[in-house]
């Protein structure tokens, strides 16, 4: 049988309980608009009595005890497509560069100086004597490799700069994975605090998880301790309990470019999604490709114009030399790499342009016309120059496209799982409104009764006294 | 679902992000002229114009080429006009010298008026134009005909030399002067000689050679106006070409003004309505407003 007195400390957690939900609501409504706030919620329970008679019922709370909404599982889904996010965002802030080169509004572009460079022997096939048109031959000749070149370094460029974004997004890892590392061991201390300390020092570390996940394809996991592990897919340990394990970052021997390592190992290509991946991926496939078809193209017209040149004369009577400076491939051979950004014209001397056809005095123009046909069939390509630049202007493009609908996609969908997470984590302002007259009038019930305890022990310290 | 004002303002922003790419590529559309603001808006037509402008380049090179060589066939055709009537006036002396009346003296006056006639087919065969001796064949940095006496002779070549003027299509823009003038100048030659000797079957023999000798004079005045007349159609054919051709680019490149002018209009309304929902949607009372 409960005692007035014990009424009064029934009031008093009664009073202690709504004060703690009025406390929650207030952090809810500060935080209504913080990014990754988990909503928290007063639960209470009710006192079962214990020492009393179990067939009195007897009003009070035991225990108030903060719960955070927390959705780990939407929480997970959204670091992974995170993940894809950075990925494609690094991409397609290297490719937007690339395909500026290509856009060619200038006209200055590889595709002009390829055809000033053949129409210029066309000219000369009008008047094969004419110094002018020599010379005009060779200033043509000049501009393409060139504009060889000068594609070339900008390509180059934007690799390097893809290199340095690798070490920079390494750094960043590390400096995030030894944040989640401390993060550890300070929601180790807190667990299990009633305070909604322990829920702000998840979100925390949720936000860290999400930044990594940008950067890195990773998948983590809590044990029962509260602290997270995290690894990359392919299982290079990033955070383990209060430790965190860092990427080491080393120049390739063989590319120059830097190797992503863990304990001296080379882990680059297990890289798999977000920014780090999304750079590795342009660095070292995407940009190397189109190096590729500009090495291709060039070494075809180095090969195929200085066999067209050397069948035919001079204007002094000799057997045209080369034109471009043979390309050597580097060894082991197979590779033309570098060809577009070493090609040069071997001549300087107009009169050594081969127009005339074997043997043809200075007006024949007969490998002037040879020469300028190249560019609508280059054997070693086996198609027109056009038709291989045109390829590769498609291949950037598309490239590009790729890069911009795949963030697109990654974007909604974040989008979307954010905004399922909060229908279930986020404060809305309606519901705490509601919970603070809720606690208001109990917190003034709770005042009411205890208002009335103290009527009741005045009345028989009255009856007592009287 | 619950809603929330985060994820209100997260889908706002959002769509305000896109609204305002899309206007930018509108305005860019409008502002250059050109449909494609990016490469990757359409790689395909970015390919397209890299073949369309290579075509262009070439059809400007055609129309080059096709000026050079109407300008050289022109000047041979009536270069080599000029050399038929004089070779007429030739044998019209010749004929004058065969007939019975005329005197040595009128023989020795007529061979220095052939003489004179001759020079000037020389001239002719010698033409330059543009610092090329144009009937030279290749060698057409000097003067293709050599006179020592009376006797005329050939130092060039006979290499023909083409240019291309459209696709598989070649013309020939000289003629070699060998055949042409050569068989001329060995007839003028026998007259000359027959004429100095007063030998009046031998003059007249020479104006027989004269008229065989002109065949290769006719059939380079047919070649040559064989060649003019495929120059001038294909001018005609390169200026439709290059028309259809701009018209593809533009089709391919340009921006439809009218079109991008109403997507502008439509972005800027859709603009305007996203930002009105927003400012409600950020004023937007809650519960709070109406307690106190």
């Amino acid at each position: 049988m409960p005692t007035i007195l014990s009424g009064l400390d029934i009031a008093l957690r009664a009073l202690n309980a709504q004060q703690l939900g009025l406390e929650i609501t207030q952090r809810n409504v500060a935080n209504a608009s913080t990014p990754g706030y988990t909503k928290l919620r007063v639960s209470f329970e009710p006192a079962t009595g214990s020492g009393m008679d179990s067939s009195q019922a007897v009003a009070g709370i035991e225990a108030a005890t903060v719960d955070s909404f927390r959705n780990s599982f939407v929480e997970y889904n959204i670091s992974q497509e995170l993940q894809g996010q950075g990925e494609q965002q690094a991409a397609f802030d290297a490719l937007q560069q690339v395909e500026a080169l290509f856009t060619d509004k200038s006209g200055q572009g590889l595709q002009s100086a390829l055809s000033d460079f053949f129409n210029s022997f066309s000219s000369l096939s009008n008047a094969p004597e004419d110094p002018a048109l020599r010379q005009q031959v060779l200033l043509k000749a000049g501009g393409l490799t060139r504009e060889f070149g000068r594609l070339y370094d900008r390509l180059q460029r934007v690799q390097l700069q893809q290199n340095q974004i690798v070490y920079d997004t390494a750094e960043e890892i590390n400096s995030i994975a030894s944040k989640i590392a401390r993060m550890n061991t300070d929601i180790f201390s807190v667990q299990g605090s009633q305070t909604g300390d322990e829920s702000a020092a998840l979100d925390d570390r949720q936000r860290l998880l999400d930044h990594l996940s940008e950067l890195v394809d990773i998948s983590y996991f809590e044990d029962s301790s509260g602290t997270v592990t995290v690894e990359t897919k392919q299982g290079a340990l990033l955070v383990a309990g209060a430790q965190s394990k860092a990427l080491e970052i080393a120049p390739s021997p063989q590319t120059g470019f830097y190797d992503v390592m863990q304990d001296g190992v080379d882990i680059t290509s297990t890289i798999q999604s977000g920014k780090l991946a999304g750079a590795l991926k342009v660095r070292d496939t995407t940009i190397p490709a189109y190096l590729k078809s500009l090495d291709d193209m060039a070494a075809a017209l180095i090969t195929d114009v200085n066999l067209q040149h050397a069948s035919g004369s001079d204007l002094n009577g000799d057997q045209g030399g080369d034109f471009f400076t043979p390309f050597v491939q580097p060894p082991p051979g197979g590779s033309n790499a570098g060809a577009a950004r070493s090609i040069s014209v071997a001549i300087t001397d107009p009169n050594k342009i081969a127009a005339a056809g074997p043997g043809g005095g200075p007006g024949s123009n007969s490998n002037a016309l040879l020469l300028a046909a190249i560019k609508d069939d280059l054997p070693s390509l086996g198609e027109s120059a056009d038709q291989f630049y045109a390829k590769l202007v498609f291949q950037v493009g598309s490239d590009s496209k790729s890069a911009d609908d795949g963030l697109q996609t990654q974007k909604n969908l974040v989008q979307q799982l954010q905004n399922q997470r909060d229908s279930f984590s986020g404060v809305s302002l309606d519901e705490e409104a509601v919970n603070i007259i809720k606690y208001q009038k109990a917190y003034q019930a709770s005042a009411r009764f205890v208002t009335v305890l103290d009527t009741l022990i005045d009345d028989i310290l009255r009856i007592l006294g009287g | 679902m619950r809603v929330t004002p985060t994820a209100t303002c997260r889908d706002l922003l959002a769509s305000l992000d896109t609204l305002n790419e899309k206007l930018d590529t509108v305005s860019q559309q409008i502002s250059t002229g050109k449909r494609m603001v990016h490469l990757r808006d359409s790689p395909a037509a970015g390919a397209e114009s890299v073949h369309l402008a290579g075509e262009a380049a070439e059809l400007d090179q055609y129309k080059t080429n096709a000026d050079s060589g109407t300008f050289y066939l022109q000047v041979a055709d009536s270069v080599l006009n000029s050399v038929q009537n004089l070779v007429t006036s030739i044998q019209t002396k010749g004929s004058a010298a065969t007939s019975g009346t005329a005197s040595a003296s009128d023989c020795a006056s007529l061979a220095e008026e052939v003489r004179s006639l001759r020079d000037q087919v020389l001239s002719l065969a010698n033409s330059e134009v543009r610092g090329r001796y144009i009937f030279a064949g290749s060698q057409i940095t000097s003067a293709p005909f050599v006179i020592e006496g009376d006797d005329v002779t050939y130092i060039g070549d006979d290499e023909i030399n083409k240019i291309s003027v459209d696709d598989g299509l070649q013309v020939q823009q000289n003629i070699p002067g060998s055949s042409v003038f050569s068989p001329i100048f060995d007839a003028i030659e026998s007259m000359l000689s027959a004429m100095d000797a007063g030998d009046h079957a031998g003059i007249g023999d020479a104006v027989a050679q004269m008229s065989s000798s002109l065949g290769g004079l006719n059939l380079a005045r047919g070649q040559v106006g064989a060649e003019l007349g495929k120059l001038e159609n294909v001018s005609l054919e390169l200026d439709t070409e290059a028309v259809n051709l701009r018209a593809q680019q533009s089709r391919v490149e340009d921006a439809n003004a009218a079109e991008a002018a109403t997507r502008l209009s439509q972005l800027q309304t859709a603009l305007k309505t996203t930002l009105a929902v927003g400012q409600s949607i950020l004023q937007q009372h809650n519960l709070f407003d109406f307690l106190g």
